[in-house]
């Protein structure tokens, strides 16, 4: 990656959920902060893993790229256009160009759409492929190695990797060139995810696709990614390339994350050294002043709570949020 | 098909079956399971969805609603005692008291309007016959061993008002309460983020050490097995499909099916550019078991004898047996790195 | 395309299924449901004999032949006739004119307004939705039966009217149940993933949402189709609805009530109508809601997947 076409870039983006009702609020209630200060940019045909435990924000950064859900600040660019000022109208043409998965297939399509009719509905909103609408959905499922003849099925019918299947020749109908995955092998078996990773690998090659892949599963995300960028509580924690993360990672959380993440080895799971974070998750409505991670943090020490840490460079291409980096390097 | 080596099992299941009727047929949740737990060890049960790992357990737990389902077997026995044919009363003094169960969701599991207190102290009444004060005391100190800060405070909260992590935790203290001899977890991690899920797997390995309970983990997490197991079963179909010690059975995989995990599941510690194996199609239909192996339409390592007949269980090292005609020691090397 | 070919289960049609349409299939689905069809059968026939009423009735329904009255059921009046001498049956076929198109105006009217109230609360919510549903509110808090006889009461008594009554007094009922599946449909993400594709508003809540919220309705119809029914009857049982001497079943079952002692027979033609009528609308109700289901067309397809297993309940 010599030259650097970025796709996407997100800067300082922020999303906060404001508490709704006037009785809550009195009570002290404060704004979820979902997201709070999020910075990446995605280079043309690469993957971007977003990971982290439940609660840190990836699920939001990803719908808020989308912009289905509202962004408090920050900017989203694409292809050189700032998507924050868009009106819906202005919007839909990106709608087209970007695209998402979730992570339950069988939710995200319609129960009471044959699979071809689910397949044809981007097509018509669009107004692509006028009067080849049909072998156009032939040939999609034909990309995703599913038969034509499930054209007639309905969701209920599918498995779930089938189902996965389908919402891919769904995104794929438009001709995308982002597609934000929400999780998308996180509830299938194993063998049927297997499936999935490698037809997401090929299709990225064929159609020259930018992904941004959301995912609590670091060992998917290792082999799906260039990029990976580790959230906590909102905000990033270290983002690097998919080689610095994995054999160098700098950042005190995403080392406990790697550590915590169980391998298929007896003998490794027997010998390698283990940080078992203590507590739970702070609720992102009332984050830890300073360094959010420092609550869990094995090796904060007082000054970790007086300033919020930058993302710093610390090697060409690697970046950390953490005040007592350099220590660590 | 785990032999006991000299020591007295103290779980025994032999040719477990249990079907459901349903409109469609009769479906073969499991079909013939057997296995001796050994005290103290833990048996890791892996499998995909549908592979039968969790209805074993209900079956030896005696929670398969009957009808549709229905539970035969050779013998199945706990510590000595034969627990096949006892009728209900007298199961439902065994669960909870000297078999336990933790399930995936703590939230589905604990009773959303009893507070944990309650819940807790519930079991250790009923099961111990202790007194109000005995039992309140003997939950704080369950909470405590468990780790949950402020056990005292904590005993008049509900179960809403604790984290995932936390009310897995409260399950597990429910689970322990009446110091059980089998402990059975049904993917009581997978609901779980990696770091909690540290957590707790560190709790029940330190806590089953200090009590001597024998586990039987269910899980779809070859990882988290290869941690936490001694021995290891496999299941599809219903079948245990291979069984062994860990460390055997994750060095010389000898069954297509283990294969095949292991070669799907993606490492943290993979090489870069290493592609996924993944198993071809799908699960087979429970409908109509076919008398030939469950696997074979998706085997890659197939050979003449698998489309003749069905498999026998053999023995490819001490303890460790499986049920596939291929000799897959070339693989071995593969799959190890 | 290196992606390895799928095999579809283990019992996997190498052939593909013959296609059968969506309609095919819901037709399908609905004949396996035999009270559904047996009550789609009676509605038929009800509905034939109320318009074919000139045609095939034997007597007229108005004539008054004293010289019959009160005549038991026989070959020749099957029913018996009632106190002017007219032919029980033959009133009970054009009773039904009134009776059903009367019920049939009144799910028509309040379904036109009920549904997209509720759609467009539901859907665009916040202040709109709070202004309707409080309107809709002020419109439930009324005794649906006494809010008709006060209509009634005040435009005449006359079909029109009673439909305009009825009908009044089932739009909350519409918008409600329409307003609070649409708000939870609004939530899935299907919906969200229609969105995302660029879906407009009117394709979400047509394509989308709609779609998704048929059961509930078609249950309400059946409920309001039968509830108008029985609302006519009770209206002109206290002769508010159709006028002496026009047949209806509600006004038959009043005058019947006098002859209780004389000519039991004469109550048992309208009540008889009403219960079949209300009963069918029921039956049908259901099948459709099954059968309009795609999760409930059992078709052979589904090769190698399991049937569910009952799901276990922890202790």
């Amino acid at each position: 990656m010599t030259s650097r076409d970025v796709l996407l870039e997100v800067s300082d983006l922020k999303v906060h959920f404001p508490v709704d009702s006037v009785w809550a609020r009195l009570r002290g209630a404060r704004p979820v902060r979902a997201v709070d200060g999020v910075s990446f940019s995605v280079e043309r045909g690469s993957a971007l893993g977003l990971v982290g435990e439940s609660g840190c924000g990836k699920t939001t950064t990803g719908m808020a790229i989308l912009r289905l859900v509202d962004h408090s600040s920050g900017r989203v660019v694409f292809d050189g256009e700032n998507l924050s000022d868009l009106d819906a109208s202005a919007m839909l043409r990106f709608r087209r160009r970007i695209q998402v998965i979730f992570q339950d297939a069988y939710a995200s399509l319609n129960p009471r759409m044959s699979i071809g009719d689910g397949l044809a509905e981007p097509l018509v909103i669009h107004g692509l492929f006028p009067g080849r609408r049909q072998e156009r959905v032939r040939a999609l499922l034909d990309m995703v190695g599913l038969p034509s003849h499930f054209v007639h099925r309905y969701p209920h019918e599918l498995s779930g990797g089938q189902l996965q299947r389908v919402t891919f020749a769904r995104a794929l109908a438009v001709e995308p060139e982002l597609i934000i995955c929400d999780e998308p092998v996180s509830a299938l078996d194993v063998s049927i995810q297997a499936q999935i990773v490698n037809l997401l690998k090929d299709l990225q090659r064929e159609f020259r696709l930018t992904y941004v892949f959301i995912s609590h599963d670091l060992s998917v995300v290792r082999n799906l990614c260039d990029r990976v960028a580790v959230m906590y509580l909102g905000r990033i924690a270290e983002v690097a390339s998919r080689r610095q993360l994995y054999e160098g990672a700098v950042h005190p959380y995403t080392k406990a994350l790697m550590s915590a993440v169980p391998i298929p080895d007896p003998d490794l799971e027997a010998t390698r050294e283990r940080v078992i974070l203590q507590g739970d998750l702070p609720s992102p409505s009332n984050p830890p002043s300073g360094c959010r991670f420092r609550t869990r943090c094995p090796v904060a020490v007082d000054r970790c709570g007086e300033s919020i840490p930058e993302l710093r460079e610390v090697n060409r291409g690697q970046w950390a949020a953490c005040s007592r980096i350099s220590e660590f390097t | 098909m785990i032999e006991s080596a000299g020591m007295e099992p103290v779980l025994s299941v032999r040719n477990l079956h249990t079907r459901f009727h349903t409109e469609d047929g009769i479906v073969h949740a499991v079909g013939g399971v057997s296995f001796d737990l050994l005290p103290g060890k833990v048996l890791g049960i892996v499998g995909e969805s549908g592979s039968g790992k969790s209805v074993t357990a209900l079956s030896i737990m005696k929670l398969v609603v009957s009808p549709p389902g229905e539970v035969t077997a050779d013998a199945i026995t706990l510590e000595g005692e034969d627990i096949l044919g006892i009728d209900e009363v007298r199961a439902r003094r065994i669960r909870g008291s000297r078999i336990a169960m933790v399930f995936q969701d703590p939230m589905k599991s604990l009773n959303p309007v009893l507070t944990i207190g309650r819940q807790l102290t519930e079991a250790l009444r009923e099961h111990l016959g202790l007194s109000d004060r005995a039992a309140r005391d003997r939950a704080i100190e369950l909470l405590d061993r468990v780790g949950i800060p402020m056990a005292r405070d904590r005993l008049g909260d509900y179960p809403h008002q604790f984290s995932g992590g936390m009310r897995q935790r409260v399950m597990i203290a429910i689970a322990l309460s009446c110091n059980p001899s089998v402990l059975i977890a049904d993917e009581a991690t997978t609901a779980l983020d990696v770091t909690i899920q540290a957590q707790i797997i560190d709790l029940v390995k330190r806590l089953t050490e200090d009590l001597g309970t024998a586990v039987i983990w269910i899980s779809h997490d070859l990882g988290v097995v290869a941690g936490i197991c001694d021995s290891v079963a496999v299941m599809y179909a219903g079948r245990i499909v291979e069984s062994g010690p860990v460390r055997d059975l994750f060095h010389r995989p000898s069954h297509g099916y283990t294969l095949g995990l292991l070669g799907s599941t993606p490492r943290l510690d993979d090489d870069e550019e290493r592609r996924l194996q993944p198993i071809d199609g799908l699960p087979p239909s429970l409908l109509d078991p076919v008398p030939l192996c469950p696997f074979l339409p998706r085997c890659r390592h197939a050979v003449g004898a698998c489309r003749e007949k069905p498999p026998a269980w053999r023995d490819v090292a001490d303890v460790h047996g499986t049920r596939c005609w291929a000799d897959l020691t070339p693989y071995w090397r593969a799959t190890n790195g | 395309m290196s992606t390895p070919p799928l095999h579809i289960g283990a019992g996997d049609p190498s052939a593909p299924p013959a296609y059968r349409g969506g309609a095919f299939l819901a037709c399908q689905q609905f004949m396996r449901n035999h009270a559904a069809l047996a009550g789609f059968f009676i509605l038929l026939l009800l509905g034939f004999a109320a318009v074919l009423a000139p045609w095939i009735s034997p007597y007229d329904p108005t004539a008054l032949k004293l010289s019959e009255k009160l005549l038991p059921p026989s070959f020749s009046h099957w029913m018996g006739t009632d106190y002017f001498g007219r032919d029980v049956m033959t009133r009970i076929v054009w009773g039904g004119r009134v009776s059903l198109s009367v019920a049939f105006l009144v799910v028509f009217y309040s379904l036109l307004v009920g549904v997209p109230i509720g759609l467009v609360s539901g859907f665009v919510g916040g202040r709109l939705d709070n202004a309707l549903m409080r309107m809709m509110d002020a419109f439930l808090t009324f005794p649906p039966l006494l809010l008709a006889v006060a209509i009634v009461g005040l435009l005449g008594p006359d079909l029109e009217n009673v439909v305009i009554a009825l009908g009044i007094v089932q739009i909350p009922v519409f918008a409600r149940i329409v307003r609070g599946s649409t708000l939870s449909a609004r939530e899935e993400v299907y919906i969200v993933a229609a969105r995302a594709l660029g879906a407009s508003a009117a394709r979400v809540v047509f394509s989308g949402i709609l779609r998704n919220i048929v059961s509930p309705i078609v249950v309400q119809i059946t409920i309001v189709f039968a509830g108008a029914i029985i609302a006519e009857a009770s209206l002109s049982f206290l002769g508010l609805g159709s006028q002496p001497p026009d047949p209806s079943w509600g006004r038959d079952l009043s005058e019947a009530r006098r002859y209780m002692g004389d000519a039991p027979w004469l109550i048992i033609g309208p009540i008889l109508a009403c219960m079949l009528c209300v009963l069918s609308i029921n039956f049908v109700g259901d099948g459709l809601r099954d059968s309009l289901d795609p999760r409930s067309w059992r078709a052979k397809t589904t090769g190698g997947s399991t049937p569910r297993v009952p799901e276990q309940v922890t202790p």
